[in-house]
Protein backbone atom coordinates (compact mmCIF):
# COMPACT_ATOMS: atom_id res chain seq x y z
CA UNK A 1 0.00 0.00 0.00
CA UNK A 2 2.80 2.05 0.86
CA UNK A 3 4.14 1.89 -2.81
CA UNK A 4 1.07 2.57 -4.54
CA UNK A 5 1.01 5.91 -2.41
CA UNK A 6 4.55 6.58 -3.57
CA UNK A 7 3.83 6.09 -7.09
CA UNK A 8 0.59 8.57 -7.04
CA UNK A 9 3.04 10.96 -5.09
CA UNK A 10 5.50 11.17 -7.65
CA UNK A 11 2.84 10.74 -10.74
CA UNK A 12 1.39 14.00 -9.10
CA UNK A 13 5.01 15.49 -8.85
CA UNK A 14 5.75 14.40 -12.57
CA UNK A 15 2.48 15.81 -13.80
CA UNK A 16 3.41 19.41 -12.43
CA UNK A 17 6.54 18.93 -13.89
CA UNK A 18 5.07 18.37 -17.15
CA UNK A 19 2.66 21.52 -16.72
CA UNK A 20 6.18 23.71 -15.80
CA UNK A 21 8.19 22.48 -18.61
CA UNK A 22 5.01 23.03 -20.99
CA UNK A 23 4.60 26.56 -19.56
CA UNK A 24 8.34 27.63 -19.92
CA UNK A 25 7.99 26.37 -23.22
CA UNK A 26 5.06 28.46 -23.94
CA UNK A 27 7.41 31.87 -22.93
CA UNK A 28 10.02 31.14 -25.81
CA UNK A 29 9.23 32.26 -28.67
CA UNK A 30 9.65 29.60 -30.67
CA UNK A 31 6.15 30.70 -32.85
CA UNK A 32 7.56 33.62 -34.23
CA UNK A 33 10.88 31.59 -35.53
CA UNK A 34 8.86 28.70 -36.70
CA UNK A 35 4.94 29.88 -37.14
CA UNK A 36 3.93 26.32 -36.73
CA UNK A 37 1.58 26.10 -33.71
CA UNK A 38 2.94 22.08 -33.60
CA UNK A 39 7.05 22.92 -33.30
CA UNK A 40 8.15 22.88 -29.84
CA UNK A 41 11.22 21.14 -27.69
CA UNK A 42 8.29 18.49 -26.16
CA UNK A 43 10.20 18.94 -22.64
CA UNK A 44 7.25 17.77 -20.77
CA UNK A 45 7.89 14.19 -22.38
CA UNK A 46 10.94 14.16 -20.72
CA UNK A 47 8.58 13.43 -17.26
CA UNK A 48 6.46 11.28 -19.46
CA UNK A 49 9.20 9.23 -20.30
CA UNK A 50 10.56 8.71 -16.73
CA UNK A 51 6.98 7.59 -15.26
CA UNK A 52 6.39 5.62 -18.58
CA UNK A 53 9.51 3.27 -17.84
CA UNK A 54 9.56 3.42 -14.13
CA UNK A 55 5.93 2.65 -12.94
CA UNK A 56 4.60 1.59 -16.55
CA UNK A 57 1.86 2.56 -19.08
CA UNK A 58 -1.20 2.59 -16.44
CA UNK A 59 0.16 5.61 -14.81
CA UNK A 60 2.28 7.13 -17.62
CA UNK A 61 -1.14 7.41 -19.65
CA UNK A 62 -2.58 8.53 -16.35
CA UNK A 63 -0.09 11.79 -16.05
CA UNK A 64 -0.55 12.02 -19.78
CA UNK A 65 -4.14 12.90 -20.19
CA UNK A 66 -3.78 14.91 -16.54
CA UNK A 67 -1.19 17.01 -18.62
CA UNK A 68 -3.18 17.82 -21.48
CA UNK A 69 -6.79 17.89 -19.32
CA UNK A 70 -4.59 20.74 -17.28
CA UNK A 71 -2.62 22.46 -19.45
CA UNK A 72 -5.92 23.33 -21.83
CA UNK A 73 -7.30 24.31 -18.25
CA UNK A 74 -4.41 26.79 -17.93
CA UNK A 75 -3.19 27.98 -20.96
CA UNK A 76 -5.67 26.86 -23.91
CA UNK A 77 -9.08 25.75 -25.12
CA UNK A 78 -11.37 22.84 -26.43
CA UNK A 79 -9.37 22.88 -29.82
CA UNK A 80 -5.85 22.93 -28.11
CA UNK A 81 -7.22 19.84 -25.75
CA UNK A 82 -8.25 17.99 -29.24
CA UNK A 83 -4.61 18.53 -30.49
CA UNK A 84 -2.41 17.61 -27.30
CA UNK A 85 -4.55 14.48 -26.57
CA UNK A 86 -4.72 13.17 -29.88
CA UNK A 87 -0.91 13.86 -30.19
CA UNK A 88 -0.05 13.12 -26.68
CA UNK A 89 -1.88 9.68 -26.82
CA UNK A 90 -0.77 8.37 -29.62
CA UNK A 91 2.87 9.07 -28.90
CA UNK A 92 2.39 7.39 -25.60
CA UNK A 93 0.79 4.39 -27.40
CA UNK A 94 4.16 4.66 -29.64
CA UNK A 95 6.85 4.52 -27.12
CA UNK A 96 4.89 2.14 -24.53
CA UNK A 97 4.71 -0.49 -28.06
CA UNK A 98 8.43 -0.12 -28.91
CA UNK A 99 9.43 -0.49 -24.68
CA UNK A 100 7.59 -3.69 -25.10
CA UNK A 101 8.61 -4.76 -28.30
CA UNK A 102 12.33 -4.01 -27.91
CA UNK A 103 13.39 -3.93 -24.24
CA UNK A 104 16.90 -3.63 -23.87
CA UNK A 105 17.93 -3.52 -27.66
CA UNK A 106 16.61 -0.38 -27.81
CA UNK A 107 17.09 2.78 -26.03
CA UNK A 108 15.11 5.79 -24.81
CA UNK A 109 16.93 7.95 -27.89
CA UNK A 110 14.62 6.12 -30.39
CA UNK A 111 11.80 6.13 -28.47
CA UNK A 112 11.54 9.49 -27.49
CA UNK A 113 12.31 10.67 -31.45
CA UNK A 114 9.35 8.15 -32.35
CA UNK A 115 6.83 9.77 -29.57
CA UNK A 116 8.05 13.05 -30.74
CA UNK A 117 7.29 12.09 -34.53
CA UNK A 118 4.44 10.46 -33.64
CA UNK A 119 3.12 13.35 -31.35
CA UNK A 120 3.68 15.77 -34.17
CA UNK A 121 1.35 12.99 -36.18
CA UNK A 122 -1.35 12.86 -34.00
CA UNK A 123 -2.05 16.67 -34.01
CA UNK A 124 -1.77 16.67 -37.72
CA UNK A 125 -4.90 14.07 -37.74
CA UNK A 126 -6.88 16.72 -35.01
CA UNK A 127 -6.37 19.16 -37.28
CA UNK A 128 -7.01 17.66 -40.64
CA UNK A 129 -10.41 16.17 -39.14
CA UNK A 130 -11.21 19.91 -37.90
CA UNK A 131 -9.71 21.31 -41.22
CA UNK A 132 -11.86 18.58 -42.97
CA UNK A 133 -8.58 18.51 -45.80
CA UNK A 134 -5.66 16.51 -45.25
CA UNK A 135 -3.42 19.46 -46.33
CA UNK A 136 -2.50 20.51 -43.17
CA UNK A 137 -0.06 17.27 -43.77
CA UNK A 138 2.17 18.89 -45.76
CA UNK A 139 3.63 20.41 -42.58
CA UNK A 140 4.94 16.69 -41.57
CA UNK A 141 8.32 16.64 -43.47
CA UNK A 142 9.03 19.83 -41.25
CA UNK A 143 7.41 18.34 -37.95
CA UNK A 144 9.01 15.40 -37.70
CA UNK A 145 12.32 16.40 -39.19
CA UNK A 146 12.19 18.90 -36.17
CA UNK A 147 10.55 16.37 -33.89
CA UNK A 148 13.57 13.96 -34.93
CA UNK A 149 16.10 16.74 -33.35
CA UNK A 150 14.06 17.63 -30.34
CA UNK A 151 13.59 14.00 -29.45
CA UNK A 152 17.01 13.14 -29.11
CA UNK A 153 18.19 16.62 -26.95
CA UNK A 154 15.07 15.96 -24.82
CA UNK A 155 15.87 11.80 -24.79
CA UNK A 156 19.13 13.13 -23.09
CA UNK A 157 17.73 14.73 -20.50
CA UNK A 158 15.63 11.56 -19.78
CA UNK A 159 18.39 9.46 -20.01
CA UNK A 160 20.64 11.05 -17.57
CA UNK A 161 17.25 11.06 -15.20
CA UNK A 162 16.57 7.92 -14.89
CA UNK A 163 20.26 7.00 -14.60
CA UNK A 164 20.22 9.57 -11.77
CA UNK A 165 17.02 7.64 -10.37
CA UNK A 166 18.61 4.62 -10.58
CA UNK A 167 16.46 3.17 -13.50
CA UNK A 168 18.81 0.22 -14.17
CA UNK A 169 19.34 -0.93 -10.80
CA UNK A 170 15.77 -1.96 -10.43
CA UNK A 171 16.31 -0.21 -7.13
CA UNK A 172 13.41 2.69 -8.77
CA UNK A 173 11.24 5.10 -6.57
CA UNK A 174 9.01 2.39 -5.27
CA UNK B 1 6.83 -3.93 -15.65
CA UNK B 2 10.32 -4.94 -16.01
CA UNK B 3 10.34 -4.16 -19.80
CA UNK B 4 13.97 -2.54 -19.68
CA UNK B 5 14.80 0.02 -22.36
CA UNK B 6 18.45 0.67 -23.07
CA UNK B 7 19.81 4.25 -21.49
CA UNK B 8 22.28 4.63 -23.85
CA UNK B 9 22.10 4.81 -27.61
CA UNK B 10 21.18 1.42 -29.31
CA UNK B 11 21.98 0.58 -33.16
CA UNK B 12 18.52 0.14 -33.58
CA UNK B 13 17.67 3.76 -32.17
CA UNK B 14 18.88 4.41 -35.98
CA UNK B 15 16.44 2.58 -37.79
CA UNK B 16 13.59 4.49 -35.73
CA UNK B 17 15.63 7.56 -36.36
CA UNK B 18 15.82 6.32 -40.26
CA UNK B 19 11.94 5.50 -40.24
CA UNK B 20 10.91 9.13 -38.80
CA UNK B 21 12.90 10.90 -41.58
CA UNK B 22 11.76 8.74 -44.65
CA UNK B 23 8.32 9.15 -43.34
CA UNK B 24 9.23 12.79 -43.34
CA UNK B 25 11.20 12.45 -46.78
CA UNK B 26 7.75 10.38 -48.05
CA UNK B 27 5.47 12.71 -47.72
CA UNK B 28 7.08 15.26 -48.23
CA UNK B 29 7.52 13.93 -52.28
CA UNK B 30 3.40 13.39 -51.78
CA UNK B 31 3.20 16.79 -51.43
CA UNK B 32 5.67 18.46 -54.14
CA UNK B 33 3.32 20.23 -56.48
CA UNK B 34 3.29 18.35 -59.73
CA UNK B 35 2.01 21.12 -62.54
CA UNK B 36 3.99 24.27 -61.52
CA UNK B 37 4.21 25.42 -64.53
CA UNK B 38 1.46 28.62 -66.24
CA UNK B 39 -0.30 30.77 -63.78
CA UNK B 40 -0.66 30.34 -60.35
CA UNK B 41 -3.89 30.79 -58.02
CA UNK B 42 -4.10 31.46 -53.88
CA UNK B 43 -6.83 28.59 -53.10
CA UNK B 44 -8.83 29.84 -49.64
CA UNK B 45 -10.61 27.20 -48.11
CA UNK B 46 -12.73 26.97 -45.51
CA UNK B 47 -13.79 23.72 -43.39
CA UNK B 48 -12.38 21.75 -46.13
CA UNK B 49 -14.11 23.90 -49.15
CA UNK B 50 -12.25 26.05 -51.75
CA UNK B 51 -13.73 29.28 -51.22
CA UNK B 52 -11.92 31.55 -53.84
CA UNK B 53 -9.73 31.13 -56.18
CA UNK B 54 -7.37 33.83 -57.09
CA UNK B 55 -4.71 34.48 -59.87
CA UNK B 56 -1.33 35.74 -58.17
CA UNK B 57 -1.06 38.36 -60.57
CA UNK B 58 -3.71 39.99 -59.72
CA UNK B 59 -3.64 42.21 -56.51
CA UNK B 60 -6.54 41.81 -54.15
CA UNK B 61 -7.90 41.46 -50.98
CA UNK B 62 -10.49 38.87 -49.82
CA UNK B 63 -11.89 38.28 -45.92
CA UNK B 64 -12.80 35.03 -44.99
CA UNK B 65 -15.54 35.01 -41.69
CA UNK B 66 -16.72 32.98 -39.09
CA UNK B 67 -15.24 32.37 -35.64
CA UNK B 68 -12.41 34.96 -36.74
CA UNK B 69 -12.12 37.18 -39.46
CA UNK B 70 -8.95 36.78 -41.62
CA UNK B 71 -7.96 38.45 -44.25
CA UNK B 72 -6.13 37.69 -47.67
CA UNK B 73 -4.09 39.87 -49.26
CA UNK B 74 -2.93 39.39 -52.75
CA UNK B 75 0.39 41.47 -53.88
CA UNK B 76 2.98 41.45 -56.18
CA UNK B 77 2.89 37.72 -57.15
CA UNK B 78 2.49 36.93 -53.12
CA UNK B 79 -0.30 35.62 -50.95
CA UNK B 80 -0.66 36.09 -47.14
CA UNK B 81 -2.52 36.26 -44.39
CA UNK B 82 -2.24 40.33 -44.22
CA UNK B 83 -3.99 40.51 -40.85
CA UNK B 84 -6.58 38.09 -38.43
CA UNK B 85 -8.22 38.32 -34.99
CA UNK B 86 -7.19 34.77 -33.82
CA UNK B 87 -5.76 33.96 -30.61
CA UNK B 88 -2.47 33.27 -32.14
CA UNK B 89 -1.88 34.46 -35.85
CA UNK B 90 0.00 31.95 -36.54
CA UNK B 91 -1.44 32.34 -40.04
CA UNK B 92 -0.12 35.49 -40.39
CA UNK B 93 3.25 34.72 -39.20
CA UNK B 94 3.48 32.37 -41.79
CA UNK B 95 4.49 35.32 -43.56
CA UNK B 96 4.26 35.60 -47.39
CA UNK B 97 3.95 32.37 -50.07
CA UNK B 98 4.67 32.79 -53.69
CA UNK B 99 4.91 29.07 -54.50
CA UNK B 100 2.89 25.97 -55.74
CA UNK B 101 2.60 23.82 -52.56
CA UNK B 102 2.77 26.44 -49.74
CA UNK B 103 0.55 26.85 -47.11
CA UNK B 104 -0.85 28.79 -44.59
CA UNK B 105 -2.90 27.79 -42.11
CA UNK B 106 -5.42 29.56 -39.48
CA UNK B 107 -6.65 27.03 -37.37
CA UNK B 108 -9.28 28.86 -35.25
CA UNK B 109 -11.27 29.69 -38.25
CA UNK B 110 -10.75 26.70 -40.24
CA UNK B 111 -9.17 28.69 -42.97
CA UNK B 112 -6.60 27.24 -45.59
CA UNK B 113 -4.84 29.23 -47.54
CA UNK B 114 -2.69 27.28 -50.44
CA UNK B 115 -0.89 28.16 -53.88
CA UNK B 116 -2.01 25.72 -56.45
CA UNK B 117 -0.99 25.77 -60.19
CA UNK B 118 -3.52 26.58 -63.29
CA UNK B 119 -3.40 23.49 -65.03
CA UNK B 120 -5.51 25.12 -67.71
CA UNK B 121 -3.22 27.34 -68.60
CA UNK B 122 -1.39 24.59 -70.42
CA UNK B 123 -3.89 23.33 -72.58
CA UNK B 124 -4.90 27.09 -73.10
CA UNK B 125 -1.48 27.59 -75.03
CA UNK B 126 -1.20 23.74 -76.70
CA UNK B 127 -4.91 24.81 -78.19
Amino acid sequence: MKNGLKKLTVCGLMTAVCLILGYLEHLLPFSLIIPLPGIKLGLSNIALLVVLLMYGPAYAYGVTALKCGLSALLFGSVTSLAFSLTGGLLAMTAMWLLTLTFKEKLSVFGVSVAGAVMHNVGQLSAASVIMGSAAVFSYLPLLATAGTVTGLVTAAVASRTLHLLGYEKDAVLS
Amino acid sequence: MKSKLSLQFKKRDFIIIAAALLLAAAVFLFFLPKGETGRLYAEISKNGEVIASLPLDTDAEYVVNGDYENVVTISDGSAFFSSSNCPNEDCVHTGKLTKAGQLAVCLPNGVTLRIVGGEGDVDAIAG
